[in-house]
């Protein structure tokens, strides 16, 4: 039976096949049109996700999309109403795109993909939902769903049982702790959508002060549930999603791009307490009320993942499952498992393990690619390739990663990923410097072996897809000094031999240098890119930037480096 | 001809802009601006009773099943 789900028009549109179940591909639109988090219907990940798994659209079964559009077009209009008249330049852009597109998903598909066949439109927060227990190892788990805004639900909570879910209790658009914590990101000069994680790493940096004032915000009842205080916000319609009362409550907000100070940094630091404290009450509450210890969590809020380490440390679940792809792109997953289990009572299919369910390229593709870019390189054993690029790393040398399928959600976990020495504290702004121009704020997470990373992390469980932030341990903090953030966590990656055997075999190696099981990953992108997903992509990348070389399958190339070229330290601080 | 045929696909394409865009300011104006109208004299009523003890409401549980997922196929 092959499925597809869909995802699109909000922001991180994506597609997913299932074949009898199992997952057989999915990836993120953006990857192929390079226009990070868009929304549009997602053509090429379409057309990907058939090609990978050999068959056209005659060969669907059906096509499940992640929400309902009639009942979101509710809810919008209903945003516009109670925003009138300032809602008006918002309503002429809407609403062509929703009667043009929007809510005529069947006509789009039959245009662009020539499918004419049954469509399921599942809720969104069952989406998201099922994207998470579906694919968890638990038999019966306790659900949280939390994001911005779906149909109308913006958080739910639930139980799943072998192939059903059940969301019994949920809250309403406006209350929403996703768009909280969106419009304080726009209010501390970040963007929305994207700016979140920036504020997460921000919080690190401050101190909760402000943790009083943001108890005005909301009303927080004793079993996690909320309701915001619409006096603070503006979330119908306007340029702006808080209203003057929150800068009479918090002070001026800050200019994109403008200077950060301590007050920026200890707002987002009361702002992510106040996000910790409310989901570690709501857990907590349907831990007591289901009596089951596992949970699945999923929505754009569980990608904070300081908070989902709040949530394993002091909810009382035993075990968490956050599926990789948490936010609005993992939609299409969630939509494809409940068509394949929920709606076909099938039984679910093995646990997912791994997120590598995008392209691959052959080595001839990658030769092919780097003999069109002008650079021929000698193709190595893996033996060569690990204990080279090992070399590299330890050396300090910044080294692109671009191996086998690529990563499906927002994290590059050890495929499409760009490495350093987490030895070397002046990494991170060598990373900044060179490749990614980051904010200097934002730390690097360190991809360690699984079997060793309770050797430098307080970790309870394995974190496979960069998804907790444990502690460091104090003793090992030394070693590491480039993974561990201000505030002595790190979101920490760990690496399976089975998951990924290629990128396990290159952290030995850097082990058997170093004596250190770690290497630092990031994303192989630069800032506001989307991260690649071409050989020819990673070479441009490789050649625009001062990345010092690039391990493409098993070719590796390398710059010289330039005589006095590493920077020098400087005074850091949340400008740099 | 094909000066004529080009002047004569611009003006359909501005008159049918026009139509389009005059249909949305109506909607917004009449339709929309009379919903908020009535939705501003009903704003007297209080979303909900202050200091309650749950913000949670009950799902309907329709999502659970097939019929409400095909419902717009």
């Amino acid at each position: 039976m092959n499925i597809l789900g869909i995802s699109a028009y909000y922001h991180d549109s994506s597609a997913c096949l299932t074949r009898d179940g199992e997952i057989a591909a999915a990836a993120q639109e953006e990857r192929f049109s390079r226009r990070k988090n868009t929304p549009d219907f997602p053509r090429a990940a379409i057309n990907y996700c058939l090609q990978s798994g050999g068959i056209t659209v005659s060969d669907l079964d059906c096509v499940a999309f992640y929400e309902k559009p009639f009942l979101k077009f509710a809810r919008v209009l209903t945003g516009h109403i109670g925003a009138w008249p300032r809602s008006l330049d918002s309503f002429m852009t809407a609403m062509p795109l929703w009667l043009k597109d929007r809510l005529s998903l069947p006509l789009t598909l039959k245009d662009d993909t020539g499918y004419d066949g049954k469509v399921f439109y599942i809720r969104h927060h069952l989406s998201h939902a099922a994207s998470a227990f579906l694919p968890s190892p638990f038999e019966n788990a306790a659900i949280i769903t939390a994001d911005a805004v779906g149909e109308w639900a913006t958080t739910s909570c639930g139980t799943g049982r072998g192939s059903e879910i059940t969301l019994d209790r949920e809250i309403k658009f406006p209350d929403s702790l996703g768009l909280l914590y969106t419009a304080v990101t726009t209010y501390l000069g970040f963007e929305a959508h994207e700016g979140e994680g920036k504020v997460m790493g921000l919080a690190g940096c401050g101190r909760p002060v402000y943790l009083e004032k943001f108890r005005r915000l909301a009303q927080v009842a004793e079993d996690g549930s909320y309701r915001l205080n619409q006096d603070y916000f503006s979330f119908y319609g306007g340029s702006r999603m808080y209203s003057p009362r929150l800068e009479e409550l918090l002070g001026p907000a800050r200019a994109p791009e403008g200077p950060l100070d301590e007050r920026h940094a200890d707002i987002a630091a009361s702002l992510q307490k106040f996000t910790e404290d409310l989901l570690v009450r709501m857990a907590r509450d349907l831990r007591a009320r289901t009596g089951l210890e596992d949970l699945c969590l999923a929505g754009g809020v569980f990608l904070n993942c300081v908070a989902n380490q709040k949530i394993l440390e002091n909810s009382g679940f035993r075990n968490l499952f956050i599926q990789p792809a948490a936010g609005d792109c993992g939609g299409a997953l969630g939509a494809a498992l409940y068509a394949a289990n929920c709606l076909s009572n099938k039984p679910r299919a093995a646990a997912m393990t791994h997120a590598c369910l995008g392209p691959e390229f052959s080595q001839r593709e990658i030769e092919r690619a780097l003999n069109s870019a002008g650079l021929p390189a000698p193709r190595l054993s893996d033996g060569e390739l690990f204990e080279r690029t090992a070399g590299l790393l330890a050396a300090g040398r910044v080294t692109g990663w671009f191996q086998g399928r690529m990563e499906f959600g927002p994290r590059a976990l050890g495929n499409r990923s760009i490495l350093g020495d987490p030895r070397n504290p002046e990494m991170p702004r060598l990373l900044n410097d060179r490749v990614k121009h980051r904010e200097p704020f934002r730390p690097y997470a360190p991809a360690v072996l699984e079997e060793k990373a309770g050797d430098y992390f307080e970790l309870r469980a394995p974190s496979p897809f960069m998804l907790l932030a444990p502690p460091v341990r104090k003793e090992r903090a030394g070693l590491i000094p480039a993974a561990c953030h201000a505030d002595g966590t790190a979101r920490v990656q760990t690496v399976g031999k089975p998951v990924n055997p290629r990128f396990y075999a290159l952290i030995e190696a850097f082990e058997r240098k170093t004596g250190v099981p770690i290497v630092l990953n990031t994303s192989f992108n630069r800032r506001g890119e989307p991260v690649v997903c071409e050989p020819a992509q990673a070479i441009k990348l490789y050649l625009e930037t001062e990345m010092d070389a690039l391990a493409l399958g098993n070719f590796l190339l390398e710059k010289k480096p330039a005589a006095g070229a590493r920077p020098q330290p400087d005074g850091g601080g949340l400008n740099g | 001809m094909d000066k004529f045929r080009k002047a004569g696909r611009a003006l359909y394409l501005a008159v049918q802009k026009t139509i389009v865009v005059s249909a949305l300011f109506f909607a917004y104006f009449f339709g929309i601006g009379l919903m908020a109208a009535l939705s501003r004299v009903f704003s007297f009523l209080p979303r909900q009773a202050a200091g309650k003890d749950s913000f949670w409401a009950e799902t309907d549980r329709s999502n659970c099943g097939g019929s409400d997922a095909a419902e717009q196929s």
